[in-house]
């Protein structure tokens, strides 16, 4: 991935995954691929920050949602991060995902 | 003659007449009559005419590789089997390595081990051995030998004569070779610039590559190419030298500098990496470059350039320039040294010329005046029309005697009363370029941030449909449509497929998107493909 960049931070057992940049069709797959890579099985938490995301779609909400569903049987926590207002929040909100996975504000 | 091998003193004047004639006819063989044969045809037929002239059972000519300063056994008669192993012969060694490396005829009366290196020729039964080398300029390019199975001598005569079939040979060799490097090259200059230039919404762009007449194609070349995210890379560079080599170089570049296009965003990043790969791949070639990246929204571009000349930049409603910032060295020059990005600002109608220093260096002439034609001669409303008052203006009126190379890109001018229209490949990589191009179009009609977010969510999500569902592996195009109709923004996405139901976990979530965002969506299947037409109320986002 070029300009859209995914940074992996692990403090303790917390895994916080940002993203910056446009999520779509090109890139979802590969987003998905890292952020499983970065997620150990004694992980107690996992924040996909996706505050500074200028796009996404349903290509990007699939991912979310299978980290969800993953993560939830792992009995990991799990929260995406994202500021009222922005274009991932719009899109999950818009969608119904936020019954799914949880928002916090970032 | 006498048929038996061995040639009895005989009287010069007989040999002469004798031989003129059969000159003649060899000398008919390197003629233009036969100028359709190619090197080893050629050969070929010297070579049956040197057996019969001669009265020799073997004749071969071996020529020199120069990359391996080997001679290389190319054609043979009565001994094919050396041409079948591709004998090769160090110069120096042997008896053809010997006649290469002094330039002068050899003979031998008894060939054994000792004077012979190859032993395809004792083998064969060969008892004396006559060559001669091929000369061009003084430089050894092969070696021609005759062989006969029964001992004889060569006459003084003899080896004239096959030093004057020789010479005709090494000429016709020299010019078959340097054509064929040069059609060799112009067949990869031809294959290396892209005769069509990508589609990229937004931005304008033409292009024109005249090789210089007579001396062969040079190592100038551009190259344009979407990037992930939106982004449009440009470059043009000028490899040093001509012919092959330089295109071969040019072509290694090239592909390079996409390679490290992909995985760097900063111009001055790539053309590192570049002078490093250039610096330890082909040492000793030096190359300038210049690689821009257009930022998606077409209102910046990063420019980097290593020795090469800074584009003209002709901004609406001003006088052309050419663009000022630092200059950093060409590649390959062996420097170990900081490379600089530098930002552009641009606008709405923004024309940028990049040029290779063909097209405004002239002999007898400072490279000001050709400058000054190119900035004068830049106008036009298309980047079509700007290439070609340039070419007319600068080259109308006499060939190049340098490669030209010319690539104009103009920034489109958006009107929010003139739709947007662009049709992209049905591929994942589309749809950076699609939404720039949306946001483009809608910052132009001021349509606010809330019918931005919406309208790219919703044609996203139609175009993503397009390239999952619409075509199969032969692939398709997706055409998108935007334009203002009685207070509404209307967008269509468009594709001449039929789209399969979707497949997989979590799929089909588009269609409930789109209908989210849209104020009214229609769903038009034919036969003739998919239209999704989607209407936006214009207005406050609290309105809807």
């Amino acid at each position: 991935m070029n300009e859209t960049r995914i940074t992996i931070n692990t403090d303790g057992g917390r895994v916080v995954i940002s993203v910056t940049g446009d999520v779509d069709l090109s890139n979802a797959d590969q987003l998905e691929r890292e952020a499983v890579a970065a997620i150990a099985n004694d992980t107690l938490d996992v924040v996909l920050d996706l505050g500074r995301v200028g796009y996404l779609d349903s290509a990007g909400l699939r991912v979310v949602y299978s980290l969800t569903s993953r993560l939830r049987r792992l009995q990991i926590d799990f929260a995406v991060a994202a500021p009222e207002g922005s274009p991932a929040r719009r899109v999950i909100e818009m969608t119904g995902m936020a019954a799914v996975a949880p928002l916090v504000s970032g | 003659m006498e048929s038996d091998g061995t040639l009895p003193a005989m009287a010069v004047g007989e040999l002469d007449e004798q031989a003129t004639e059969r000159l003649r006819r060899i000398e008919a063989v390197t003629d233009t009559a036969l100028a359709h044969l190619d090197t080893d045809e050629l050969l070929h037929e010297l070579l049956e005419r040197v057996r019969e002239l001669l009265h020799v059972d073997t004749a071969a000519v071996l020529l020199v590789d120069p990359k391996a300063g080997d001679l290389v056994a190319t054609v043979a008669i009565g001994i094919e089997e050396e041409v079948r192993q591709g004998v090769r012969i160090p110069v120096g060694e042997g008896f053809a390595g010997r006649v290469a490396a002094e330039r002068r005829a050899v003979v031998i009366h008894h060939v054994d081990p000792t004077n012979v290196r190859n032993p395809l020729l004792w083998a064969r039964g060969i008892e004396s051995l006559l060559g001669v080398p091929l000369l061009t300029e003084g430089r050894a390019i092969g070696v021609l030998h005759v062989g006969s199975l029964t001992p004889r001598e060569f006459h003084t005569d003899e080896v004239e004569l096959l030093q004057r079939v020789a010479d005709r040979a090494a000429l016709a060799v020299d010019a078959r070779r340097a054509r064929l490097d040069r059609s060799a090259a112009t067949a990869l200059q031809r294959s290396l610039i892209p005769g069509r230039l990508p589609v990229i919404p937004g931005l304008d762009l033409a292009a024109r590559y005249l090789p210089a007449v007579g001396d062969g194609v040079g190592g100038d070349w551009y190259d344009v190419f979407p990037l992930p995210l939106g982004r449009v890379g440009l470059v043009i560079g000028d490899v040093v030298g001509r012919g092959l080599d330089a295109a071969v170089v040019m072509g290694r570049l090239r592909s390079a500098l996409r390679a490290y296009a992909l995985d760097w965003p900063d111009p001055a990043e790539v053309l590192s990496r570049l002078d490093r790969k250039l610096q330890h791949f082909e040492a000793g070639q030096m190359t300038t470059v210049l690689y821009a990246v257009f930022e998606p929204s077409f209102q910046h571009v990063a420019i980097a350039s290593a020795g090469h000349p800074l584009p003209v930049v002709k901004v609406e409603g001003e006088a052309p320039r050419q663009l000022e910032v630092a200059v950093d060295p060409p590649l390959g020059v062996g420097l170990d040294l900081t490379r600089h990005s530098h930002t552009v600002e641009l606008t709405s109608g923004t024309t940028l010329a990049f040029f290779t220093d063909g097209l405004v260096e002239r002999r007898h002439q400072s490279i000001d005046v050709g400058l000054a034609e190119l900035r004068d001669s830049l106008v036009g409303d298309t980047a079509e029309e700007a290439c070609t008052s340039v070419i007319r203006r600068l080259l109308g009126g006499f060939d190049p005697r340098d490669d030209v190379a010319l690539l104009v890109a103009r920034c489109a001018t958006l009107r929010a009363d003139v739709p947007l229209d662009v049709e992209l490949p049905a591929l994942p990589a589309s749809l950076a370029q699609l939404r720039a191009a949306v946001r483009r179009w809608i910052a132009t009609a001021e349509l606010g941030d809330d019918i931005e977010f919406r309208a790219l969510l919703a044609l996203g999500e139609a175009a993503t449909n397009s390239i999952e569902h619409a075509y199969g592996p032969a692939g398709g195009t997706v055409r998108v449509t935007m334009g203002l109709d009685h207070g509404a923004l209307v967008a269509e996405v468009h594709d001449r497929g039929g789209w399969r139901a979707a497949r997989g976990e979590n799929r089909g979530r588009g269609m409930s998107i789109i209908e989210e965002c849209a104020d009214d969506v229609v769903v038009d299947r034919t036969d003739q493909g998919t239209t999704v037409t989607m209407r936006f109320r214009v207005g406050k986002a609290e309105d809807r």
